[in-house]
């Protein structure tokens, strides 16, 4: 995967402003974007989906342009083929799972399945374990299952890349190292490219291959965390050091601003 | 007894629902509209379409004759161009209800439309359905309870009109005398058993309607 943003936007509120520069690029399969909450993380990723539109900048994968402002492209949501496991799941309450991992795989007014995308589904629901669910409700569901589908569903459509966006924080900590090590085996299984907000350090130790660090609505560091371990130092360390730096420089921020 | 409350009974039934399409098109329409755009004077306007809830059925009456009678606006023009009168006439109760009823379907509407979390919508945007798509499979599958209960207090409330009824179209018994207008008549005249009767029969409609409301807004997610 190669994936190019060099954004800007500014968002204005009544009483506060934001200033979101941000500019990366990275070519790996598995790509984790890092920093205390409020640094823009999840904005940049909305603008990559299309649900945000930049005052300026160029968003590319794979060499296609999804939005340059210079040439006025702005790819519509539906047609970016991005995949998106939003931070609450957003699973479509009044569909039960089947219903919704189809959900993209057809368009017109209404819900439901034929025969032959019920098939495919059910074939999705299988590959993730969760084929004794399909009738169940999402308000039936536990934690760890919504996840699932939420995943079921935003690959269902094989998109060119996945965006999770803090996919684990809704989870209880006692399955996130299980989930990890699924999020892992699924991106082989499906080779699709991931994009992974986190600001939990152990995410970054398991998932990373490259790591962009942001800070207060800029990309403080772009790294290839292989490196790291060529330096014989712990990756973990590394991020923690990272991260409480962000953090101190996070609470001075708060401080001088209050 | 029973025959001359059915007259009243069936002129009323049939106001309230021609009054509840009316406002239920417009009300859902402007609803959607203000859900969905940001423009100056939004609350302003969410504020005027609101007031027949809140002004006195007779101010508000006084605003319709200005409105459809033979020498306002619409009326006039109406009667010049179509021959058509809406003042005393079953038509003039429509439009009196419908102007009522439609600050509840309008509110009812904005606030099921409001309710429903974006981040759905987007999920269904990145899953590549288009915007009508987005609309019929999510959207209106979420909020139609809102709106279908909304369109219900909106036939309670056009049932129950008086006011701004008896301005516009007035009381006359077999074209535009409702329920409302008809216990007040039986009231007036002393005939206590066809007042009760009537009234039992008005309280019984509208305890119908506004529990089965209520249980199309208990959340169902």
């Amino acid at each position: 995967m190669k994936i190019r943003v060099d954004i800007k936007k500014t968002l204005r509120t009544d009483h506060s402003e934001f200033q979101l520069a941000v500019s990366f690029v990275a070519d790996d399969e598995r790509l984790v974007i890092f920093g205390p909450s409020g640094s823009g993380k999840s904005l940049t990723m909305q603008c990559m989906a299309g649900l945000l539109t930049p005052d300026e900048g160029v968003i590319q994968v794979n060499g296609r342009i999804l939005f340059d402002a210079g040439s006025g492209v702005n790819v519509r949501t539906r047609d970016r083929r991005i995949g998106f496991v939003f931070q609450d799941y957003a699973l479509f309450p009044h569909l039960n799972v089947e219903c919704n991992v189809g959900f993209g795989l057809r368009d017109g007014l209404r819900n439901g399945l034929n025969t032959k995308t019920l098939a495919r589904v059910r074939e999705q629901l299988a590959m993730f374990e969760i084929a004794h669910l399909g009738r169940s409700y999402p308000r039936q569901l536990s934690g760890g299952q919504r996840q699932r589908v939420a995943l079921a569903r935003a690959l269902m459509s094989r998109p060119d890349v996945l965006l999770l966006d803090e996919p684990l924080s809704a989870l209880d900590p006692m399955l996130r190292d299980r989930v990890r090590k699924e999020l892992l085996a699924l991106q082989a299984k499906f080779s699709v490219p991931m994009i992974v907000i986190t600001h939990d350090p152990s995410d970054v130790e398991s998932l990373a291959q490259s790591l962009v660090l942001f800070d207060h609505g800029t990309v403080s560091a772009v790294m290839r965390v292989d490196r790291w371990s060529e330096m014989h130092v712990g990756v973990e360390s590394q991020t923690r050091r990272a991260m409480s730096t962000l953090y101190e420089r996070g609470s001075d921020h708060a401080r001088s601003t209050s | 007894m029973l025959a001359e409350a059915l007259l009243p009974l069936l002129l009323t039934l049939k106001v309230a629902a021609w009054a509840t399409l009316a406002a239920m098109l417009v009300g859902v329409a402007l609803a959607l509209w203000m859900a969905r755009c940001r423009f100056r004077g939004r609350e302003i306007l969410d504020a005027v379409l609101t007031l027949p809830m809140v002004m006195p059925p007779t101010v508000l009456g006084y605003y319709l004759i200005v409105v459809i009678g033979r020498n306002g606006w619409m009326g006039h023009w109406l009667w010049e161009s179509f021959g058509v009168n809406l003042m005393f006439t079953w038509q003039g109760a429509v439009f009196a209800a419908a102007i009522v009823a439609l600050p509840l379907v309008f509110k009812g509407t904005r606030a099921a439309f409001e309710a429903v979390d974006s981040q759905t919508e987007n999920a269904a945007r990145t899953l590549g359905v288009s915007e009508v798509g987005v609309f019929f499979r999510v959207t209106l599958p979420l909020a139609w309870r809102g709106i279908l209960a909304g369109g219900m207090l909106a036939f309670a409330r056009a049932m129950g009109e008086f006011g701004a009824t008896l301005m516009v179209a007035g009381n006359l018994p077999g074209r535009t005398q409702t329920l409302s207008l008809a216990v007040y008549d039986a009231v007036q005249a002393g005939q206590d058993d066809l007042a009760n009767f009537l009234v039992v029969l008005t309280s019984v409609v509208c305890v119908v309607i506004l529990v089965a409301s209520g249980r199309l807004l208990k959340p169902k997610y």
